[in-house]
């Protein structure tokens, strides 16, 4: 369908709905940065080439539409035809002029700056512009690059497995021994020297290698240090991916609010957002897109950071809504994968303007932030906890395994100790028994020889005797111990001072 | 036009970054083998149809997962709608096989108290000068574990529809045994026929009637 032309800066659309603290009130841009004449004129003619190109994309297919031969060719401008190049001149003074005063562009033309940047920064002016906005020329670390190559990774070997995994189909990276494949191996291995948590996350080096085709190693080394520390890329590729989380309930929450619809049919094909938004936020869109389009994200996401992400992808299920509630989950994902990243091969400016235009509340976001963290950390207690029985269960388990294995081992113990007992009760009782027979023996041969033992009168004699020796309490106890046992001599004691009175 | 099915079964690609998960998918889906794809970032989804028997259509599902250790903050919330696991290592990675067992355990533990089918591949059989993990010791892992296993290459696609047919035969059977349950909240399996009478079931209704006697 036909699209109207961007807006000028100076009217756009989006500057009274942005509602990002770097854009108060609605005032128009030109009114408060005060351009030059010239300026403004430079800033017809680019309207003028918006408007040329729109026409050029709707009349010839864009050459530059697909991956594969995006290597050449990365701004769209590029394949405009011949009556553009005089705007195309235009565009580069007025770009070389906000280089050459960037700190004044930077201070005192931020909306234009930024309405410029939405518009595409020219293909030559992409590697300085990119440095001056996230200040890596002052970066200290990019003393270290040199020395950081020297060294040794823990990463390496992970690194140099991905390496052929990135931009395969892109000339700079193809081949084993490519160039391509050297930077982009040395800035992934300087940058997990110098961040060991992170180290190195998959996904990164697709930023790293959009940066790489624009500039030489070491700049493009600094600019990630920087899109890592100021960015919140490090928070996205920590090994925890927690930010990437936040992205997603973020996102979840703008599809809720604006997307209602939709929102209610993912949920019933229990198509989680994270299928198709993952890649989005980790590579800022550098998987989806062919690089032209892709490139044109990356632009604005070096002024405006991570949420013009949010922006694209919501503009792209607007553009999508009515096709995508028709489909189930396979279909869907069918969808995401196929048709989408080739919907505006030739035509990125009606994606951006699109995405500008979404509604984006940073206070918003950031309430969602606390809001997240909160979910977060009870979710985290109950893992500990969930964590903590299950680990528990486990000992548990594993003690009634001991108990049932070992209780018969323990019962086999307990019954050959018995046995054993039951031997040596056995054994003492035989002993027992064999005394016992002894001394029955024993009685039966006193009593045989009892005739030949003194009789009673002979025991009055004794006592007579006894007493006259004058041990009378022996005779006593004696004579009490024969009157009880009568004829059993093995009981009596051993008489105190005569041991030789002692039967044996 | 797709084919009429009778059962769809969900799996999911699980193991180290680079051990060719998405190029097992790639040559069994589409038939053919890239030297060089782009690593996955996220979650790719792919589907395939396979005939277990004549007339049994049974569609499969695939989720194409990231390797890396730091994704399963991702990926782990595509394990519980799944009725099937590859479990990959690479048969030159010493150490994409001595991970596999903490692969199994994170399913496991995740899903549970519910079940998953795993089978274990030695990938990249096709490199046999690099091999690290001899075929025996990689048995012993997938009995310990009680799954198959299989060595495949998606160079040569030698045992590529095999591997996949084994794990499709092994959730045929694990729903036949009810080992695996088809519930209307899960999405790990779809049927489109009333599925069989269990066994177990059988067997309880028996046990039941015998009482009642």
């Amino acid at each position: 369908e036909p699209r109207p032309a961007m807006a000028s800066p100076a009217a756009s659309p989006d500057s009274s709905s942005h509602e990002g603290p770097s854009a108060p009130g609605g005032s128009p841009t030109s009114d408060s940065e005060n351009l030059s004449p010239d300026e403004l004129e430079l800033l017809a003619k680019l309207e003028e080439q918006n408007r040329l190109l729109e026409a050029d994309s709707k009349s010839m297919r864009s050459v530059n539409g697909s991956r594969r031969n995006s290597g050449s060719s990365l701004v769209s401008s590029s394949s405009a035809s011949s009556n553009l190049s005089h705007l195309e001149e235009d565009t580069w003074i007025l770009w070389g002029r906000i280089v050459n005063e960037w700190d004044e562009w930077r201070k005192k033309k931020e909306k234009l700056l930024k309405e410029l940047i939405r518009k595409g920064i020219p293909h030559h002016f992409r590697a300085i512009v990119w440095q001056l906005l996230c200040s890596a020329a002052e970066l200290p670390l990019k003393a270290q690059y040199s020395e950081l190559l020297r060294m040794s990774s823990p990463c390496e070997r992970l690194i140099r497995r991905d390496i052929a995994r990135t931009y395969p189909e892109h000339d700079f990276f193809k081949g084993q021994d490519s160039l391509g494949q050297e930077v982009l191996f040395n800035v992934m291995k300087a940058y997990s020297l110098v961040d060991r948590e992170v180290g190195y996350c998959q996904g990164s080096a697709f930023i790293v290698g959009l940066l790489l085709m624009q500039m030489p190693e070491e700049e493009a080394f600094s600019v990630f240090v920087r899109l890592m520390q100021e960015y919140r890329l490090r928070e996205l590729f920590k090994p925890s991916m927690a930010e990437l989380g936040l992205c997603i309930y973020q996102f979840e929450f703008l599809l809720q609010e604006q997307l209602p619809e939709l929102n209610v049919h993912f949920r019933s094909q229990s198509f989680l957002t994270s299928m198709y938004a993952s890649s989005w936020f980790l590579t800022l869109f550098l998987t989806t897109f062919p690089l032209p389009v892709a490139t044109r994200v990356f632009d604005i996401f070096m002024y405006e950071g991570l949420e013009i992400v949010f922006r694209v992808g919501m503009a792209l299920l607007q553009f999508n809504q009515a096709e995508l509630v028709q489909l189930d989950m396979e279909g869907m994902s069918q969808y995401f994968q196929k048709v989408i990243p080739h919907q505006f091969d030739s035509c990125p400016d009606k994606l951006i303007l699109r995405a500008c235009q979404v509604k984006y509340n940073p206070r918003k976001m950031k309430r969602l932030e606390k809001e997240y963290a909160a979910l977060k950390s009870k979710e985290m207690e109950e893992q500990i906890e969930i964590k903590r029985l299950r680990s528990e269960n486990r000992l548990l388990k594993q003690r009634i395994e001991t108990l049932e294995k070992g209780n018969p081992r323990l019962t086999e113990e307990f019954v050959a100790h018995l046995e054993t007992e039951l031997e040596r009760s056995r054994l003492r009782e035989s002993e027992t028994l064999g005394a016992l027979k002894e001394m029955q023996d024993k009685v039966l041969d006193m009593e045989k020889r009892q005739p030949l033992l003194p009789d009673e009168s002979s025991v009055v004699r004794l006592q007579e005797e006894l007493q006259e020796l004058a041990l009378s309490d022996l005779g006593d106890t004696w004579q009490v111990r024969h009157g009880d046992t009568g004829d059993k001599w093995q009981g009596v004691p051993a008489a105190p001072g005569c041991p030789k009175c002692v039967p044996t | 036009m797709e084919p009429r099915w009778q059962y769809q079964f969900r799996v999911i690609m699980l193991g180290d970054s680079t051990v060719g998960k998405s190029s097992l998918l790639q040559c069994y889906t589409e038939g053919v083998f890239l030297d060089t794809v782009n690593q996955t970032v996220g979650v790719d989804f792919y589907v395939q149809f396979v005939e277990l028997e004549p007339g049994l259509q049974v569609k499969l599902q695939f989720w194409d997962t990231a390797g890396q250790e730091r994704f399963r903050s991702v990926t782990r919330s595509y394990y519980r709608n799944s009725a099937g696991g590859m479990l990959l290592f690479d048969l030159t990675n010493r150490a994409s096989f001595e991970s596999i067992r903490q692969w199994h355990r994170e399913v496991t533990d995740t899903i549970q108290p519910f079940r998953m089918v795993f089978l274990l591949v030695g990938h990249k059989s096709d490199l046999s000068g690099q091999r690290r993990v001899g075929q025996r010791e990689a048995e012993k892992l997938a009995a310990s574990l009680g799954v198959q296993y299989v060595e495949t290459s998606a160079k040569d696609a030698s045992n590529v529809v095999q591997a996949f047919q084994m794990l499709t035969v092994a959730i045929y059977q694990a729903l036949q045994t009810g080992q695996l349950v088809a519930t209307e909240t899960w999405d790990g399996v779809k049927s489109s026929v009333p599925l069989p009478v269990l066994p177990k079931a059988q067997a309880l209704e028996k046990k039941q009637k015998k009482c009642s006697c």
